[in-house]
């Protein structure tokens, strides 16, 4: 179907509207409350258009286009109702510069806005550059006002972290609202009282702390106006260059926007064009990057201890250190702790090292919920199979929420569930406490703490006395899981659970209703001792299911799948291929160095604790900033941050996106896989000189088929059923809330901001004030 | 337990029209109607049940609130006087009404005299411009005022209240 706008024929799909296709077709039509993202709001009137045989002046972005429709755009009656109508909108925003004669020079001579108290103006204005009206007006061509400007005094909005408000330029375009509630799914803000006095606002005039804002800044990239501004980003004017790239701090890998000046990432923001998010991060990406990467405690040179001290010392010191030290032991005798927020490359050449150089296998990840969903799924060879990603989660009938805080610990994801829940998908929330997401679900079920695995006991039972003789002949294993619960009885189940036997019918009436749902599961699984119980039973619902791609474990770190793809999950080589000889994984080498089996530790960051390295002989360190660790440390080496090196990390769902180099490392640091480089040819160890990245990309890709994109093999063809074991409830572990970490360094302590506002949630400890006052920890000896 | 029962006397009715209207936005108005009827105005726990039971963000609800001026989160007073400022009541003096009423009532800038029996509002277009200014007190209609007349009005309202003894 085609229309004609402004003589082009423009084709268009049903349903579309007329601003709709003409955008399409690169014809810009003037709007200030239109947003691709969301549905025509026909507020601003500057989208008015002619169209032939129609009455009066349609707004094209609520007028369904139709064939052979024709469409004017740039009429002089237009133009000049659309002048008009900017005329009245900039009566409430301050225009001095826009109408200003002199304009031209003025902003010649001016390259950056003027840091001023109040905006009266673009050239106090931060948002400048980006500035919608200015597009508008200078399309409209305004060249003077005839109605005087109201300024609406109204006081600045300066108290809430990581963005301010100024509601004087505020147009009332909606987009701020409309974004925050029905994209995000949040409303912590709407429209509040009436004509003049309206005022985009907060329940009760709350803070934005106080109420519900999650902080995304998903409104700040909204707002055609300065209204909403970032803080830490606002005043540095246009960037130097700008990098895609992405996010590292959580495992759904949001591209982003790096903004580089003067050779430091100064903002951050959402990829609109490509990434998982589309334009949607969260808290962490769109505020914290600058401020976590450009630390002044960041680790500049290489440190090796002597006398008792750490002292700064080249990269060939280093290296022949660690060299001529690790010599001492032989290769049993070392371990390997690799961080799961190195890129694919890095994590592959460190374990090419420790297994070709140093002979040594002892390799596992440091994620307590990664290494234990890995090694299940690695465990079932099932890597990639039965995973979801985001788009099954926005396209599910049913999506199982189970012991979860994913506002907190991927609040990017909460975007694809409200798409779900918009399409009407049933979403079940399981857990122990309230969630912040029992907005968007009408079935919580609330369990009795540490009864996760009883849950998923009895919900089993119900589902396989709903199935049986309807089981699919592929099965195997029935009769054996049949047994393994023969003990649990409804009446049982319900009293440990708290959940009553209709609530486990109803649940499963939802699971047999389509093969289209999600079972998320969270990090606080971990509770119980026995995590894997609670995977068999969930990989158990699946099978009996037959559903594919319906498995999303909430994976924390950045790249922890990459690093496990890579060879450092323990016992798997690249691309999961079993170790066949003996090797220690995590828990196993901690008991060693206790044991004093193991004596040497290769740790690439510092979240361990130092108590439970003590009896290590010798300690390297890769890491970003100081940790607590470093008092026991050998050597530290400086590692680059994810802002300054490339490389590959495979998201949560599956996906391979590419890092890019925004700036460089700070002082000598160097990224890890040049680390690994530098350390295998200390050692003499062959065939590690390589020139890039894309060098070791390119090997990874030969040695393993990656899992990536495209190629997701389907549901297992092991459709084994694991019995379980007694489903006792039993006393539960500690396992604090989760919140962005990289390489071993929370967020939060970097961002003050982001402490004030996880604190006020209760996801981190209220800071000591005595802590607050006092001095920062430095290194030993302080040589840095 | 009284103050208890008295607060939420609003909840029978406002189930009654969920049930009627259904679980969607449609029965957010009429709901916070029936609030304000019963309780005089809307408490935060109305906000806080009706976004439990027909999700709308409380914060929305918050805004239809505010955008009404029939509604209210404060307490209001027995008499509620809504004086009309929009154009056509304007340019037939409701500033000078307004004034009249202030001066009467005692407001000194407060919306609701400390006896809590007369609040004075500004409201948008009340549909009265036949009457222009005009002013409802409760659901009373009093049109073609002039501050004269209005002194009169708020007199009498005070000697119902009070018999002829005066008010204050």
């Amino acid at each position: 179907m085609n229309l004609t706008i402004d003589g082009v024929d423009v084709p268009f799909r049903q349903g579309q509207t007329i601003l709709e296709a003409a955008r399409e077709a690169e014809i810009y039509i003037p709007a200030l409350c239109a947003h691709k993202d969301l549905p025509a709001f026909g507020a601003c009137r500057l989208c008015i258009v002619k169209v032939d045989d129609m009455r009066g002046f349609p707004p094209s972005c609520t007028t369904p286009a139709t064939d052979g429709m024709v469409v004017h755009t740039e009429d002089d009656e237009v133009m000049q109702l659309r002048r008009n109508v900017m005329k009245l909108i900039l009566t409430e925003h301050p225009h001095s510069c826009i109408v200003c004669d002199l304009r031209d020079k003025c902003e010649k001579q001016r390259g950056g806005p003027v840091k001023a108290g109040r905006i009266t103006g673009c050239s106090m204005c931060p948002n400048r550059p980006t500035c919608e009206i200015r597009q508008v007006c200078d399309y409209l061509g305004m060249a003077d006002m005839d109605i005087p400007m109201e300024y609406k005094h109204l006081p600045l909005e300066r108290y809430d972290p990581f963005f301010d408000r100024d509601y004087n330029l505020c147009i009332l375009c909606g987009r701020c609202v409309r974004t925050c509630q029905q994209v995000r799914g949040v409303g912590a803000i709407a429209f509040t009282k009436r004509s003049h006095e309206t005022k985009v606002g907060t329940i009760f005039g709350r803070t934005h702390l106080e109420g519900l804002c999650r902080f995304c800044g998903a409104c700040i990239d909204a707002c055609p106006t300065g209204a909403l501004s970032a803080k830490g980003s606002k005043w540095h004017g246009k960037p130097d260059t700008v990098t895609g790239s992405l996010c590292a701090f959580c495992s759904v890998n949001c591209s982003m926007i790096l903004e580089e000046k003067w050779g430091r990432v100064m903002a951050a923001v959402p990829d609109r064009e490509k990434g998982v998010s589309r334009g949607y991060a969260c808290v962490y990406g769109r505020f914290c990057i600058p401020a976590f990467v450009n630390g002044p405690r960041r680790l500049r040179y290489p440190l090796i201890r002597k006398g008792g001290k750490l002292a700064p010392v080249s990269w060939e010191r280093a290296f022949r250190f660690i060299g001529d030290s690790l010599k001492r032991f032989s290769p049993e005798e070392i371990g390997f702790l690799i961080s799961p927020y190195l890129t694919n490359e890095s994590a592959y050449l460190i374990q090419r090292f420790a297994r070709e150089v140093v002979g040594c296998h002892n390799i596992d990840i440091l994620s307590p919920f990664g290494r234990v969903v890995m090694q299940f799924l690695a465990d079932n060879g099932e890597v990639a199979s039965v995973l979801a990603t985001l788009q099954d989660v926005e396209e599910a009938d049913w999506l199982m929420l189970v012991n979860n805080d994913i506002v907190f610990s991927h609040p990017a994801i909460p975007v694809s569930v409200h798409k779900a829940r918009e399409r009407g998908a049933n979403i079940i929330i399981v857990d122990e406490e309230k969630n912040d997401l029992d907005v968007e679900s009408d079935m919580h079920v609330r369990i009795e703490p540490g009864s996760i695995r009883t849950f998923f006991g009895g919900l089993l039972k119900v589902l396989m006395e709903n199935m049986k003789g309807k089981e699919s002949e592929t099965i195997e294993g029935l009769d054996n899981l049949r047994n393994s619960l023969e003990g649990i009885t409804y009446e049982w189940a319900a009293k440990l659970t708290g959940v009553p036997k209709e609530r486990f019918q109803e649940i499963v009436e939802i699971l047999l209703s389509s093969k289209k749902g999600v079972i998320m599961l969270g990090s606080r699984i971990l509770e119980d001792p026995e995590p894997y119980q609670i995977l068999a039973g969930i990989r158990n619902i699946m099978v009996h299911l037959s559903m594919e791609r319906s498995f999303l474990p909430l994976l924390e770190e950045g790249n922890i799948k990459g690093v496990c793809n890579v060879g450092c999950l323990s016992g798997f080589k690249p691309g999961y291929k079993k170790e066949r000889i003996r090797v220690m994984d995590f828990p196993r080498m901690m008991a060693g160095i206790r044991h004093g089996d193991v004596k040497a530790l290769f740790v690439s960051e510092g979240t361990l604790s130092p108590e439970s390295v003590r009896g290590v002989k010798f300690l390297v360190l890769s890491e970003i900033y100081p940790s607590d660790l470093d008092g026991m440390a050998d050597v530290i080496l400086p590692s680059a941050a994810f802002t300054e090196e490339e490389g590959h990390y495979i998201s949560l769902e599956n996906r391979e996106w590419k890092l890019e180099r925004a700036v460089d490392p700070p002082g000598m640091a160097m990224p890890e896989w040049k680390i690994a480089m530098g350390l295998a040819q200390s050692f003499g160890g062959e065939g590690f000189d390589y020139d890039s990245v894309d060098d070791i990309h390119q090997e990874i890709s030969e040695a393993i088929s990656s899992y990536t994109d495209g190629e997701r093999p389907s549901f297992p063809s092991n459709r084994r059923l694991i019995p379980l074991k007694e489903l006792w409830r039993i006393n539960i572990g500690e396992y604090p809330p989760q919140v962005a970490h990289f390489r071993g360094m929370p967020v939060h302590e970097l961002v003050k901001d982001l402490r004030i506002y996880l604190e006020a949630n209760n996801r981190i400890p209220k800071e000591k004030p005595s802590e607050r006052t006092g001095a920062t920890p430095t290194l030993e000896g302080g040589g840095i | 337990m009284k103050s208890e029962g008295l607060r939420h006397a609003w909840k029978p009715k406002v189930d009654g029209i969920i049930r009627e209207l259904g679980k969607t936005r449609n029965a957010l108005l009429p709901c916070l109607e029936a609030v304000q009827q019963e309780a005089g105005c809307i408490p935060q726990e109305a906000i806080t049940y009706l976004r439990e039971t027909i999700e709308v963000p409380s914060v929305d609800i918050y805004g239809v609130i505010t955008f009404y001026g029939m509604l209210t989160t404060e307490k209001q007073g027995k008499y509620v006087i809504r004086v009309c400022d929009s154009l056509p009541c304007y340019l037939n003096g409701s500033r000078e009404i307004i004034e009249a009423l202030e001066d009467e009532l005692g407001m000194n800038g407060r919306d609701t005299t400390p006896d809590g029996m007369f609040t004075l509002e500004r409201v948008a277009c009340l549909g009265l411009c036949d009457k222009a200014p005009a002013m409802i007190i409760n659901e009373e209609i009093h049109g073609d005022l002039n501050a004269e007349k209005v002194r009169g009005i708020i007199g009498m309202k005070k000697k119902e209240e009070c018999g002829w003894k005066g008010y204050y």
